[in-house]
């Protein structure tokens, strides 16, 4: 155990708004190589040699196997083809396939259908809606401001619009993130002016006294909780740990803070109006920027106590990019932000292609390859498989740090499509599955579990895009907005989870109770939980029985007018197969006594269809 | 440490399954407790605790803070060197309290006449006279008071508690949250948040009705038989699947917390059901009177949930903020309307549960807090030359209290200066506060850590000391 740091009190408390944080730490040592691995330049390495050489389909495999070998451990068999579609399904596009498309993959499993099948759902508009969902809970995407007004923020939605085209569109990496830093002035225009939404995506304090000190001290809070985004979304670095001395763990000074710090601080909340390509003016949460004063370090984050003044400039203890930013104190917020992107984004910042790939690593299996994957410092976890990691990375940036293709790649090894049932004698060598011996089942995230009980009832409304969908009535007790979850009906309800307006407070019990996450912090890594409170709201929701019946009402419409047609058809659209006879017997009977929508709710409920193999 | 994001892992999963005691939570358990540190006067006093949540600001020197330097200068501007910090930034002059203190009880604590219940229980209470707060703003300041935190997005210390200790029933959640009828606290369900923790963690609200908690029954009518024949077949399909895999601990985590919600089913109309309550109970508590009537109920509710083994009770005092007439303590125009019928509603039931919990033997390990966002200015808001009648927000000093396991009775600590408006001897934070709650627990609130984001998050965060003053 890490002995704690000495607790000052001292006479003025600095501000403790978030953090102070480094301090609380108490968690397990580092490994031996203190930490700061994830600095060091990418390391040109090859894939490693092994034993099993029928097993690989590719480079990626060849890391694994080599660390089980190590351990004397055999990869999982490939899965079945219909657990194959079901898993690219849920992982690429976050819905389920339906019986035809089930069907045809299993008629033809070859490697060729399945890299086909990859290619039509990384090219579905639906990819971009799974995995601009992932991303939103990284940068803490909320629609009202929090703190005490929470007024709801009914224009921000255009940057969620705008993650969603760009992840469809491959747009690379390195430009996906300088858009969200500078596309203010880097491609003025609507484009730009919803992707820097990212930096005003947080919570914002509308209520400050007109005390010039508190005014200072909120500017600064606000300041922290955005390089803190930054950091950890970009860089998996915790840089708001040094805002009142230097990072106890990671190589970050005081003086490194305020530089982020100062090349943000001409980034305020605010909403315009912004022309869009054809023409028509759109009102857009993003950034109102201002030319900021010069910074000086603020003394334990103290506003009152004011030391050197600081130039923009990024963190010398990342190796390749040029911390130095080369612009003067006094320089503009457009020179300042267009810096940083592009020391962030430098194909020489390692961490910063690090973060990513063991983002999307960790979004194919439930844990990434480093499992803290917004803190790849000295507090985060090691690596499982260091060589893999940067093996990727450099994949990335050969590709033009084009996702899909890191995508591709994780998805068509074999690594990827194992089985994922439990080996005893596995299971006894390495019970976490760090290893990857089989692949991990997984209990699907709210949103996933929403939009395909939708689907499978043929009611999902695919409508894209524009204002979200409220299914909360907004209830104002002034100053304070309350948000009170209501049961919508209707059409325009139906629509995918990332199309809700999703307020700060606030969720109807399907999405609160299957852990999708308040946006009042970033979410990095969800909880999976499973409760009675879950499984409360799944058995008895009134969303759930109004789906059923909506689900009897369509397999009655497309099936012969029998029980046992019903039953079979009913398997097929929730979960893909036939029931097997136990199944069927027992389901027919359900039916016929208690009428279809019984089955529905049931199989809505199952095992199956709440967790992924 | 390791966190419980996942889901509980095969083989281990038999003693994994118990909801509430679940992965970390029963690890950290035994790591946790305070015999671990050595020390005496560590092993926990308190296995519950009931929370009085007041949403505004209760007036200290109404209440429990006697000043009688305002008598005298009452009307007189208040001749500090400092120009207050407030809200509206509306310095009026002194106001003396709108109640009559008096020493009560063999204790001598000074209680006004504000609760007169309370005061006739005197004796029981440990008053803190000299907290302070970082932030007079109300939503802020309330979620400091939960949290530790002022932003949305920290857990609050009843998750907190949930997740260090478990739960001690598997058939109720570890968590419950009773709101004032008049509608929820600013800041809404952020303030019984799990935010971080895993959701088992977050607070559930009871609601007063045939259907106390969300989803508990299905929204609409459906025939026993078909509810059960569903149940039937979900169970049968999902074993199937069970045995077909071989084994999986999310699966059987599923098949478990069916049958954890039907006992649920059970549990939570049979705990909230007060009709078996003695006439005589409920009218201690003032349940047939219609001022004290919900406060009553709740109160009683609390004490059952707790006797049934949750962990933690809060009980919102105040709904939203604002309203004509305010509908919370936040005295801004009329001190006297305001806090008489605050006061009015839960005087008598809180003095009531008090005195049930004692008697029952569960004061001794229960723990009945009362808090407030912040407490209010000696002067009035008011111009600088006007005597008014309301008071602003005051986190420079203030006053909370709370009775039971482990704590000095009839005892206060701390004081604030002779107007009453800073915290002078002794102040005790919010993390201190905190750092004691986990105390009387048998936990040291700095090892009580959850890894989220890059720090090992704590409840008070990097600060924070036990108040040994206030121990028994």
């Amino acid at each position: 155990m890490r002995p704690l740091m000495p607790k000052p009190k001292p006479a003025h408390r600095p501000s403790t708004l978030f953090l102070l944080a480094a301090l609380a730490l108490s968690g397990a040592a580092p490994a031996g190589d203190g930490g700061r691995w994830a600095l060091e330049p990418l390391r040109d390495v090859s894939p490693p040699g092994i034993e099993n050489t029928a097993w690989p389909r590719g480079s990626v495999d060849r890391f694994v196997l080599s660390r089980l070998e190590a351990r004397e451990l055999a990869p999982s068999p490939m899965a079945d083809p219909r657990t194959l579609v079901r898993r690219l399904y849920y992982d690429l596009i976050g819905l389920p396939p339906s019986p035809e498309r089930i069907a045809r993959f299993v008629a033809d499993p070859t490697d060729e259908r399945y890299a086909a099948l990859v290619d039509e759902l990384l090219a579905s508009p639906a990819h971009g809606e799974r995995w601009a969902r992932h991303w939103l809970d990284v940068v803490r995407y909320g629609e009202s401001d929090g703190f005490e007004y929470n007024s709801p923020r009914k224009n921000a939605w255009h940057y969620r619009d705008w993650v969603i085209r760009a992840l469809n569109a491959d747009m690379p990496y390195d430009r996906f993130v300088r858009m969200q830093l500078a596309g203010d002035i880097l491609e003025p225009g609507y484009d730009g002016a919803s992707a820097v939404g990212f930096l005003v995506a947080g919570v914002h304090n509308t209520v400050v006294s007109g005390n010039p000190r508190r005014q200072a001290m909120a500017r600064q809070d606000e300041l922290e909780e955005i390089v803190g985004t930054v950091g950890q979304t970009f860089l998996g670095l915790t840089i708001q740990c040094a805002r009142c001395h230097d990072h106890k763990f990671d190589p970050v000074s005081v003086a490194e803070y305020y530089r982020v710090a100062t090349s943000l601080d001409g980034a305020w909340h605010g909403e315009r109006d912004v022309a869009r390509s054809d023409g028509a003016k759109a009102r857009v949460h993003t950034v109102i920027a201002r030319n900021p004063a010069p910074m000086r370090i603020h003394e334990r984050g103290d506003v009152t106590r004011l030391g050197d003044e600081v130039r923009p400039g990024g963190l010398a203890a990342i190796q390749g990019p040029k911390a130095e930013f080369g612009i003067a104190g006094k320089s503009t917020d457009a020179e300042r932000r267009v810096a940083l992107a592009r020391w962030i984004t430098d194909a020489s910042n390692a961490p910063f292609a690090r973060t990513i790939v063991n983002r999307v690593w960790h979004y194919h299996f439930g844990t990434g390859i480093v499992d803290t994957p917004s803190d790849l410092g000295v507090n985060g976890g090691r690596p499982s498989h260091p060589e893999l990691l940067d093996w990727l990375a450099r994949r990335l940036l050969a590709s033009g740090w084009r996702l899909k293709s890191l995508h591709r790649e994780i998805v068509l090894s074999a690594t990827y499509r194992q089985s994922s049932r439990i080996r005893p004698d596995a299971h006894a060598e390495d019970a976490t599955n760090r290893l990857l011996w089989r692949y991990p089942p997984r209990r699907v995230e709210a949103e996933v579990l929403r939009d395909s009980i939708l689907l499978v009832c043929g009611a999902l409304n695919s409508a894209r895009g524009g204002p979200g969908f409220e299914d909360v009535e907004i209830r104002q007790a002034p100053p304070t907005h309350y948000f009170v979850p209501v049961d919508r009906v209707g059409e325009e309800f139906d629509r995918r989870t990332i199309y809700r307006f999703s307020p700060r407070g606030g969720r109807p019990t399907v999405l609160d109770t299957f852990d999708c996450p308040d946006p009042s912090t970033t979410a990095p890594r969800r909880s999976v939980t499973t409760t009675p409170l879950q499984s409360l709201s799944l058995w008895n929701s009134a969303f759930v029985l109004r789906m059923s019946e909506r689900f009897a009402e369509r397999v009655k419409r497309e099936s012969s007018d029998d029980a046992d047609a019903w039953t079979r058809h009913a398997w097929q659209l929730a979960i893909g197969r036939d029931p097997d006879e136990e199944e069927r017997v027992a389901a027919t009977h359900l039916v016929s006594e208690h009428g279809l929508a019984s089955l529905a709710r049931v199989l809505f409920n199952s095992g199956e269809f709440v967790v992924i193999e | 440490m390791q966190d419980a994001t996942s889901g509980p892992d095969l083989l281990g999963r038999r003693r994994l399954l118990h909801w509430g005691v679940q992965g970390l939570a029963a690890t950290a358990l035994s790591r946790l407790l305070g015999e671990e540190r050595g020390i005496p006067g560590a092993a926990p006093r308190a296995r519950r605790a009931i929370h009085i949540c007041l949403i505004g600001g209760l007036s200290q020197v109404d209440s429990f803070d006697h000043k009688p330097l305002l008598e005298k200068r009452h009307g007189k501007p208040m001749d500090t060197k400092e120009r207050p910090e407030v809200f509206f930034n509306r310095v009026g002059l002194l106001r003396k309290s709108d109640w009559e203190f008096a020493r009560r009880g063999s204790s001598g604590l000074r209680v006004s006449d504000l609760f007169p219940h309370l005061a006739g229980i005197a004796d029981k209470l440990t008053v803190i006279r000299s907290m302070v707060s970082d932030t007079g703003n109300h939503t802020p300041a309330l979620f400091l008071a939960n949290s530790g935190f002022q932003p949305n997005g920290f857990p609050s210390m009843g998750s907190w508690l949930s997740y260090g200790l478990g739960n001690e029933t598997d058939s109720l959640p570890s968590y419950v949250v009773l709101s004032d009828p008049r509608g929820g606290p600013n800041g809404g369900s952020t303030n019984w948040s799990n935010a971080f923790l895993p959701a088992r963690h977050q607070g559930v609200p009871f609601e007063n009705g045939p259907n106390p908690v969300r989803d508990l029954f299905p929204s609409k009518a459906i025939s026993t038989q078909t509810e059960s024949a569903s149940r039937r077949l979900l169970e049968t399909i999902d074993r199937r699947h069970l045995d077909r895999r071989g084994g999986d601990a999310i699966l059987e985590a599923r098949l478990q917390s069916f049958e954890l919600a039907a006992r649920m089913q059970l549990s939570v109309p049979e705990v909230s059901d007060l009709s078996a309550e003695p006439r005589h109970i409920a009218e201690m508590y003032g349940a047939h009177e219609k001022r004290t009537a919900d406060g009553a109920r709740r109160c009683i509710l609390a004490r059952r949930l707790v006797e049934s083994g949750v962990r933690f009770v809060q009980i919102f005092s105040g709904g939203p903020l604002g309203g004509k007439p305010r509908t919370s303590w936040d005295g801004h125009e009329d001190m006297r309307l305001n806090h008489s019928r605050e006061a009015g509603f839960i005087d008598k039931p809180v003095a009531a549960l008090i005195v049930d919990l004692e008697r029952r033997g569960l004061l001794d390990d229960t723990l009945v807090l009362c808090t407030t966002e912040f407490g209010r200015t000696p002067f009035t808001q008011s111009a600088a030359n006007q005597l008014g009648t309301g008071r602003d927000h005051n986190h420079a000093g203030f006053t909370v209290w709370k009775a039971g396991a482990g704590l000095k009775p009839g005892f206060a600590y701390g004081a604030t200066d002779e107007f009453g408006y800073r915290a002078v001897e002794n102040p005790v934070t919010w993390n201190d506060f905190h750092a004691t709650l986990l105390h009387l627990f048998g936990i040291d609130h700095e090892k009580l850590t959850f890894y989220h984001n890059g720090l090992h998050r704590r409840l008070t965060n990097v600060q924070g000391e036990v108040v040994d003053g206030l121990l028994a």
